[in-house]
């Protein structure tokens, strides 16, 4: 078990740093000289040369590629140039959106997703199942931001229920901060609450046809209890595996719904960043992300384990 | 105890099994015989209320006063596992991968209501320690796949017998696992068939089985019962056709001298058979009147469905 664990580690290790140096070298190979930018049109060759030197974009590339890494770990990853604050400040800042509204997301594609596949299991081919079949495909359809315009619509400007859009803080009232972040999440979870039933649903129906289903039912388990007690445990083993896959694409959800919803998270730095041809900023945000989704499926490979006793390693 | 009347399963409108009666006497085991495909496993299914989706049972099954046939299966589930228990064939695959070995046997304890968990998780090592497993404190712990083969369907017997049921239905318990293993096993299921006065129905392809196993036994070809009554006599005097066919296909053991006689032709196709007698293709007596009728009961030491053959006198 532990050379299983320091082997995925490193693998990890090795694959962030390989996402680190496509992201640095990219950056670096892009047009457009920083200083030159914060400047303006009307600086002195002088004075960007002087800024240039400030900020360190004078030096050799591989000391500012170890530096950037290093920035990672004591919190210094430089200025951003729109901004004029640190960048580690300002990615701290926009995770108090970003990471609770990608949880409540998650949270609800799950719970959704789970039991609407599972209840379409059930009752496979009848009612039931062909109205959550068609609702799933439905909601794989519709483009999320779409979705989340037809919510503020109807919820915020029509009902008035919810805010359209913004975010007044965790500080202030936590419950408006949880409202305001509402509409976005179901709106985030939409698609993938809709593939989630649709997986749930094949590897249920793949379980309920398997032995044990029927050594439950012999025991003296109603249906239900059987798929309770039996049957879900088994079937959510594959749909671990696609929803650490899915996380990625949940990522990318927020990016644009925060920019729908105006929510001031990571995503909308993000835009935000690249509008403003931030690159030390876009370079950090974007190994932020890439790193987010690399750990949750070295965690999901992990969870896979503690689901499928036949998966530990080291046990016989 | 049991008593099976006209007992049909259909499938589509085909029959898969046609007009069974038994009865079942407590402590008393029937041995049900036949090839794959006979409806011996659907006999096993329809008892217990378990046919695969589109398979309807019609005719009666009593057991004790209750008609199960018919029955809600929330009252089906109360007798399940408590009245009647099933063993399966395939210990790989009839045990959840995921539950330990232990909550798997305790759980009917405390879904019958019978034990709080806690005294069910003590009475499931007792079991598991009671069918032979070795260090059962530690084995309950485990997950089914830590287990060999036979550890499993010794598993798998503790789970059936954990309430003490009236019934006990082992369909082919022993046809997966190697010969030596095959021998503990039936022996282990002799014991707590003695021990415990319960009534079984061993289901198995393998006449050997069935003899050392069972006090009755009913040979099934196509769905239909074609000849039972006493094993001895089943086995030992044989008159319907097929089960003549059957015991001389048995290899006695001479390599040498001995020839072989398999019976000719194939076992028909389920959702082919004739409307009368379902061996009547493959049978030496056969006509084309067979195919046509169905075949009268005829009584005497054994009783069988045949035109043409008669049991020896009782």
């Amino acid at each position: 078990m532990a050379l299983f664990l320091i082997k995925r580690l490193l693998g990890l290790v090795l694959t962030l740093l390989f996402a680190a140096l496509v992201i640095f070298l990219v950056l670096e190979i892009l047009p457009g000289d920083p200083a030159a930018m914060m400047m303006g049109v009307s600086a002195t060759p002088e004075s960007v040369a002087a800024l240039r030197a400030e900020l360190g974009l004078d030096r050799p590339a591989a000391v500012r590629f170890l530096e950037w890494l290093g920035g990672f770990f004591t919190g210094r990853l430089g200025l951003s140039y729109t901004y004029r604050v640190p960048v580690a400040g300002l990615i701290a800042e926009r995770l108090a959106v970003t990471v609770p509204l990608s949880l409540l997301a998650l949270g609800l594609a799950v719970a959704f997703g789970v039991t609407l596949g599972t209840l379409a299991a059930a009752q496979a081919h009848r009612r039931a199942d062909l109205i959550i079949m068609g609702m799933t495909q439905l909601g794989l359809a519709i483009p999320n931001f779409w979705f989340g315009i037809l919510l503020v619509l109807v919820f915020a400007v029509g009902l008035g229920w919810f805010p359209a859009g913004g975010f007044p803080g965790w500080a202030a009232d936590p419950m408006l901060a949880f409202r305001a972040l509402l509409l976005p999440a179901i709106a985030l979870a939409l698609p993938q609450a809709a593939s989630l039933a649709r997986i749930t649903r094949s590897t249920m129906l793949e379980t309920l046809s398997e032995d044990y289903i029927r050594t439950a039912r012999a025991k003296g388990l109603s249906r239900s209890q059987t798929i309770r007690r039996h049957a879900l445990r088994n079937a959510l083993i594959p749909v671990l595996t696609i929803l650490g896959l899915q996380f990625s694409f949940l990522l990318a959800g927020t990016i644009v719904l925060e920019n729908v919803f105006a929510l001031p998270g990571l995503g909308r730095l993000l835009i935000q960043a690249i509008g403003g041809h931030d690159l030390i900023l876009i370079k950090s945000l974007v190994l932020f992300y890439v790193a987010t989704a690399i750990l949750v499926n070295a965690v999901v490979d992990l969870a896979y384990g503690f689901a499928d006793p036949r998966l530990r390693v080291g046990r016989a | 105890m049991l008593a099976l009347r006209e007992l049909s399963v259909s499938f589509r409108g085909r029959p898969v099994l046609r007009n069974l009666s038994l009865d079942l006497a407590p402590g008393e085991t029937l041995g049900l015989v036949g090839e794959s495909g006979s409806g011996k496993s659907m006999t096993a299914l329809a008892l217990m209320g378990l046919l695969p989706p589109g398979f309807v049972a019609s005719g009666s099954i009593r057991l004790g006063d209750t008609e199960l046939l018919g029955l809600a299966d929330a009252d089906l589930c109360r007798l399940r596992g408590r009245e009647m228990a099933m063993i399966f064939q395939e210990p790989m695959t009839a045990l959840n991968p995921v539950l330990t070995v232990g909550a798997q046997i305790a759980e009917g304890l405390v879904l019958h209501g019978l034990m709080a968990p806690r005294a069910a998780r003590e009475e499931a090592i007792r079991l598991m320690e009671r069918v032979g497993l070795p260090d059962p404190a530690r084995r309950a712990r485990s997950y089914p796949h830590e287990l060999s083969g036979g550890q499993r369907q010794r598993a798998m017997i503790a789970m059936a017998i954990a309430c003490r049921p009236a019934l006990l239905i082992a369909d082919e318990p022993t046809s997966a696992l190697d010969v030596s293993l095959q021998v503990e096993i039936l022996a282990l299921l002799r014991e707590i068939r003695d021990e415990t006065g319960m009534a079984m129905i061993f289901i198995s392809h393998d006449l050997s089985v069935i003899h050392a196993m069972a006090d009755r036994a009913l040979v099934l070809y196509g769905g239909l019962a074609m000849e039972t009554g006493p094993t001895r006599h089943v086995i030992g005097q044989p008159a319907h056709p097929y089960t003549r066919g059957l015991m001389a296909a048995i290899p006695r053991g001479n390599a040498h001298t001995e020839r072989l006689r398999p019976i000719p032709g194939q076992v028909p196709d389920l959702s082919r058979l004739p409307p009368g007698c379902p061996f009547a293709g493959r049978c030496a007596l056969g006509d084309a009147h067979c195919a046509e009728t169905p075949p009268p009961l005829r009584t005497g030491l054994t009783a069988l469905h045949c035109h043409h053959a008669e049991p020896a006198p009782a």
